[in-house]
Formats: structure tokens, sequence, C-alpha cells
């Protein structure tokens, strides 16, 4: 059984004076419901010329299935930035060296995310943890 | 106005032939409008605005389930889904200008945590 743990900590010292922020939170990635484990992954890097739409995953498999993303804008460059977004819509923006980690909701075939540079050329890296994929049948 | 610093770790030791550890951290410059950490009841009722699409900016958005047992919907604004966060579970992303974030329970109603700061 696969068990993998995701922890984030956000810190901050100078966000409001004489209040230090330390958040912590931590949990195991689960399939659909209260099962442990997510067997399916794909991770890799990728590099996209500005203006170029990049579809990073197909929702392939069953609707509403338990789906993690993470994704890693990479530019070194402050004006370098990534659109990202779910079904043709933007839902948010990653600059450089900016990553996410959320919950992919595939709630049906046209739910795919796509990114989009901006700015310039951007490499980033990417990890997707799935509860189920099936691939398309081959043409022949 | 101020400086988050968030820091992503996964580990797993069983999937794989090899181990995953991983770890990537940020240093973000942040304004306002801010959201310190706030738990909420987030109801099946109807979808609950956490995060305003009238403001603009961008937001880095934190939340965590904190139900034992039924999931939570978050969306845009326009009401729609992209995420759909497990009991106890937490994500980190940030949310573009305009789109606004919105929650809403689909089983029953949970206790959502949450937070939000804006790209300076």
């Amino acid at each position: 059984m696969a068990t993998t743990t995701a922890t984030v900590n956000i810190t901050s010292s100078d966000l409001i004076n004489g209040m230090p922020l330390s958040l912590s939170a931590s949990s195991t990635l689960m399939q659909t419901g209260l099962t442990t484990g997510l067997e399916l992954m794909e991770m890799g890097n990728h590099e996209i010329a500005t203006g170029t739409e990049f579809s990073l995953a197909e929702a392939l498999g069953t609707a509403n299935d338990a789906n993690w993303v993470y994704i890693c804008n990479k530019a070194t460059d402050d004006t370098f930035y990534m659109d990202w977004g779910i079904n043709e819509t933007m839902i948010g923006r990653l600059q450089a060296g900016d990553w996410m980690f959320f919950p992919w909701n595939m709630s049906d075939a046209a739910a795919e995310i796509e990114v989009e540079a901006q700015g310039g050329t951007i490499q980033f890296e990417y990890a997707i943890f799935k509860s189920n994929w099936t691939l398309p049948t081959a043409s022949s | 106005m101020g400086t988050l610093i968030p820091t992503l770790t996964l580990t797993d030791t069983s999937t794989f032939s090899d181990e995953i550890s991983f770890s990537v951290t940020d240093s973000l410059t942040t304004g306002t409008p801010s959201q310190g950490l706030t738990k909420v009841t987030i109801t099946t009722a109807d979808n609950q605005e956490l995060v305003d699409n009238g403001v603009s900016g961008v937001f880095y958005f934190f939340a965590k389930n904190h139900d034992d047992t039924n999931f939570v919907i978050l969306q845009t604004t326009a009401s729609e889904q992209y995420a759909r966060l497990s009991p106890g579970e937490w994500c980190f992303f940030p949310v573009n200008d305009g789109n606004g974030l919105e929650a809403r329970a689909d089983t029953a109603s949970i206790e959502l945590e949450y937070a939000y700061w804006k790209k300076g």
C-alpha cells in the first residue's frame, strides 16, 4: 500500500508585528473516501515557450476520484510566470520559483490541467498522484 | 508587507522501487489584504465565498479539512469546481486575480481551516 505523506510548513517573522507565523500541516494522501494510498504517480520536467499552452494531465479515469498535483515554476527571472487552469478556466498563477500542491477534482472528461508560460521560456517540474488512470485505447 | 516562507515535503518509502523524499521551499512577498488562520463551518446548503473575486490580486491560499469523514469542494466564484479536499487533507496554491474561491461541503457540514495572503 502506498503511504505518501505530504507536509507543509509556512512561516513568517514579519507578517504581523509581534505575531510570527509558524503553520504546519501534514496528511497522508488518500484514495477517494478514507482508504490510504494513491498507487499511481507520474512526475517529470518540462519546458514550454512563452505563450504556449501545455496540457499537463488529461482527465483519464473515474470522475471525482482523488488526485494530487504538485507544480513548481523553476524560472529564476521574476517576470516569468505560469498560468494554470482546469477545463479552460484559469485558476491560478505561479510566479518564478513558486510551487503549489492541490487536490485535483477530475470532475469530468474535460477537466484536464493546462499550464501556459508567460514572459519567457519556463522550465517546470511536476508530480501527479492518482487514484485511477486509464490509458486511451490505441488507434490501431 | 511581509515575507512568507512555504515549504512542501513529500515522503514515501513504499510505493516505488526508489524512495520519495522531496522538499521544495519558496519566499513569497505578501501585501494586503490577508486573512490569518481562520476556522469556519462549511455547509452543504450553499457555496461559501472565502476569497472575494471582487478584490484584485493573486492570493496564496492554504486550507485544511478538519472533518474526519467528509470532503469539501473548492471552486471559483463562477462555480467551476477544481479541487476536492478529503478528510484531514490540506492544500496550498495561488488563486488567480478575479477568480475568487468558494467552498461547499458535499455530504455534511465540515470544519475548514484556511488562510490567504495577497501577493505583494
